[in-house]
């Protein structure tokens, strides 16, 4: 569960980034976290990963705060950027390594894991290369993989699907179905809102750094469809 | 406009050594200006006490030459690393040739930038030997105006060459699948070539040395371009002066037509996509602790970054080299300080003083390594991976404190072994090299991993803005040199007592140790929460 209590983040003292943001993800759902560019998102999910500090409020990562006690909160997390910013010059199987090795996975598990997911996402024959000769798509895979390796109890992502095929899209939505279904988060920032719409159980619609609607997918949507009902906030 | 658009755009980026500290433009500047002048000093102070012994014999010119061979030297060996970085490894290639912009304009843009920093680290040394020069000749205006000219044109031909090298090193690197570490391994080959062809022209200096003519007209011979430079200030001449202009110039054409058609070639050779699948490869995987895994990286970040692994390597190979050179030599360095008229130096003397002479020669090659005062800025954007991973910034910090010293430790204490073994030397003194050698790596790694966390540079287009352009560097630097020139003036001052003066020192390295510990744990950890990008 994440639990985003009044966060407030601003930047040089100026420009306010989160205004007094509150939400909660629960455990076993998918929850979209949609937005205009620019409109805070990426800043609150830098929050929840513990790489931006924020100004006031408190984030509890399954009741651990991640100012207080940030190594337990991201033992939980497992983060994906939207722009996958992986060691270029090491090779796909090295950088999963290097990740494991920060969340102490033991060998069998991460034997076990990273064939799994590099089997799914079809990087098995490319994990001897080095990352510097992938193509964006296969970066986000290995970034995935790497994520999902340490089993997370939370997967926070920045528009995951940026950049890959339909097939890898098309088997990311099933990884997340099938970590719902064991009971772990999902929390993630799109702009694709069709896709939103299908697999998410509830979103937050973020509009100039404050929370405009939070709920259900279909208390939110209603008989709309998300795309009318994110313009019409948008317009306001 | 095209091409002046393109130059400040990529000028804003990479002038960001100038642009430290917040505020006013002059207080932004301020550091930058104590630093450059500092510098300007100190140089200025040696090109006087040179200049003042040659101008009672009429050949203060030697000074300049000296200067001139000396800066084109170095900008030959830095433009080949730096060439690699600032022509080819940019962030912007992709962006740039979607725009209607002729390859020539974007590559003359990139060896401009190359050009101007090498002018200005240039200037710092050029600068001072043409005031002192002025100072004691009392030249007339076309002097000046040479000068100035030549402050802008001397590292031409040798960043042309350099671009030559560079653009092989690349060709080759381009061949192998792990094209990163094959460039560093040709990098260093170059430069251990150089190194090896400036020792073996050391028989050649050392019969010239004690005729300062000779030097300048050997130099003159291997470097024409300061040879019509003297000859001009000396009486101008309008024939020399175009071939200077000639000399220079037509090469750096050449170098912008040739780039413009095959540097680009290669850039996209080398960023090719080459994937080739291997089927059913099982892959040995044995975990490790955070911290080892974090050495791992930082090891492989090193040995893939030629500009990052040559820049911070030189202080550790010159000991060891210096050392293998003196342990061997002792007898012709003895002599040689004895062609000086002033100095009677006995082997005896020599002996005695040994083991200080070599604490000395630690000190320089611990206090002119700075590996860490780059190894946060090198994160990059990357930072923010290493910054959502479950380990506490201790951990981090620790691994880049281990890794700068498994770097340069080796280096010194296989020095300390030369040495040991070549000469018979007491317990004390054995214990005080011993000590030295491990204190100074700590210190100075600490103290660049400080610096780095004050003046992080996060955004940059290559690694050589990080490395040899970034303030956090200059500034661990030159606290390094200036650790280095305190701690062997108090040697010289207090000589009588060199046992006590070198005890206090081993105390003060260790007191800064801890003060640097103290500070990285109550303000560094902050500050690098608060980097972003």
């Amino acid at each position: 569960m994440i639990e985003i209590k009044n966060v407030s983040k601003t930047y040089n003292g100026k420009k306010k980034a989160l205004d007094k943001v509150s939400f909660t993800v629960n455990d076993g759902e998918i929850f979209a976290f949609i937005g205009h560019n620019g409109a805070g998102k990426t800043t609150l999910i830098k929050s929840i990963v513990g790489i931006l500090e924020f100004n006031e409020g408190d984030i509890l990562i399954n009741g651990k705060s991640i100012k207080k006690d940030p190594i337990a909160c991201k033992k939980e997390i497992a983060y994906i950027p939207d722009n996958p910013d992986l060691y270029e010059n090491m090779k796909a199987i090295d950088f999963i390594n290097f990740i494991c090795d920060m969340y102490e996975v033991n060998k069998e598990d991460r034997n076990k894991n990273i064939k799994k997911y590099a089997d799914i996402l079809e990087l098995s024959d490319n994990l001897g290369d080095e990352i510097s000769s992938f193509s964006h798509g296969m970066k986000q895979k290995v970034a995935l993989i790497a994520a999902l390796s340490h089993d997370p109890k939370i997967l926070i992502m920045d528009e995951p699907f940026v950049g890959l095929d339909p097939k890898a899209v098309y088997d990311m939505k099933n990884i997340m179905k099938s970590m719902v279904k064991e009971n772990k988060t999902i929390f993630y920032s799109t702009h694709i809102l069709d896709v939103a719409e299908k697999i998410c159980d509830r979103v937050a619609i973020i509009k100039s750094g404050k929370i405009v609607k939070v709920g259900k997918m279909s208390e939110i949507k209603g008989d709309e469809s998300l795309e009318q009902v994110f313009l019409e906030l948008g317009d306001k | 406009m095209q091409l002046l658009s393109l130059i400040k755009a990529n000028f804003s980026e990479g002038m960001s050594i100038f642009k430290v500290g917040k505020g006013s433009k002059l207080k932004k500047a301020f550091l930058t200006i104590i630093l450059f002048s500092l510098i300007l000093i100190s140089f200025g102070y040696y090109a006087y006490e040179i200049a003042s012994v040659l101008h009672q014999v009429n050949l203060t010119y030697i000074v300049l030459s000296i200067a001139l061979t000396t800066v084109m030297v170095t900008s030959f060996i830095e433009g080949i690393y730096k060439s690699q970085g600032i022509l080819f490894e940019t962030s912007d290639n992709d962006l740039l040739f979607s725009l209607p912009i002729k390859k020539s304009t974007i590559f003359f843009v990139r060896i401009l930038k190359l050009l101007v920093f090498q002018i200005l680290f240039n200037t710092m040394f050029l600068l001072p030997c043409i005031l002192v020069y002025a100072y004691f000749e009392n030249p007339g205006v076309s002097y000046y105006l040479l000068s100035l000219l030549m402050l802008i044109i001397a590292p031409i031909i040798p960043t042309v060459l350099s671009c030559f090298i560079g653009y092989l090193i690349k060709c080759l690197s381009s061949k192998f699948k792990s094209k990163k570490l094959m460039q560093t391994i040709f990098s260093l080959i170059m430069l251990l070539v150089i190194y090896f062809l400036s020792f073996s022209m050391n028989n050649v200096v050392d019969n010239l040395q004690s005729n300062a003519i000779n030097i300048n007209n050997t130099l003159s011979k291997i470097n024409f371009a300061t040879n019509y430079y003297i000859n001009l200030i000396n009486k101008f001449n309008l024939l020399d002066f175009l071939k200077l202009i000639l000399i220079n110039f037509i090469p750096l054409i050449l170098l912008v037509y040739l780039g413009s058609i095959y540097y680009f070639k290669l850039i996209f050779n080398f960023k090719e996509t080459r994937v080739k699948p291997t089927k059913n490869k099982v892959y040995e995987i044995n975990p490790s602790s955070p911290l080892k895994a974090l050495v791992k990286k930082e090891f492989n970040k090193y040995i893939t970054t030629p500009v990052y692994m040559i820049n911070t390597l030189f202080g550790g190979i010159l000991l060891l080299v210096m050392t293998i050179a003196f342990c061997t030599n002792t007898t012709s360095l003895i002599d040689f300080f004895n062609k000086s008229e002033d100095t009677n130096i006995t082997i005896y003397m020599v002996y005695n003083y040994l083991p200080k002479i070599f604490y000395g020669m630690v000190l320089f090659g611990g206090f002119t390594t700075s590996i860490t005062s780059s190894s946060i800025s090198i994160e990059g954007s990357k930072i923010n991976l290493l910054k959502s991973l479950p380990v506490d910034i201790k951990t981090i910090f620790k691994s880049k404190i281990i890794f700068s010293n498994l770097v340069l430790m080796p280096f010194i204490l296989l020095s300390d072994l030369i040495f040991l073994i070549s000469f018979k030397i007491n317990i004390l003194d054995i214990i005080f090299i011993i000590l030295a050698s491990i204190l100074v790596p700590i210190l100075t790694s600490l103290l660049g991993l400080y610096i780095n966390l004050l003046k992080p540079k996060m955004i940059f287009k290559n690694e050589t803005e990080v490395v040899k352009q970034s303030i956090a560097v200059a500034i661990s630097v030159y606290t390094g040199i200036f650790l280095l020139g305190i701690s062997l003036g108090l040697l010289f001052v207090f000589n009588t007592n060199l046992n006590l003066v070198v005890i206090l020192e081993l105390l003060i390295y260790l007191l800064l140790i801890f003060m640097l510990i103290y500070l990285l744990k109550r303000k560094g950890e902050q500050k690098f929460k608060e980097i972003t990008v």
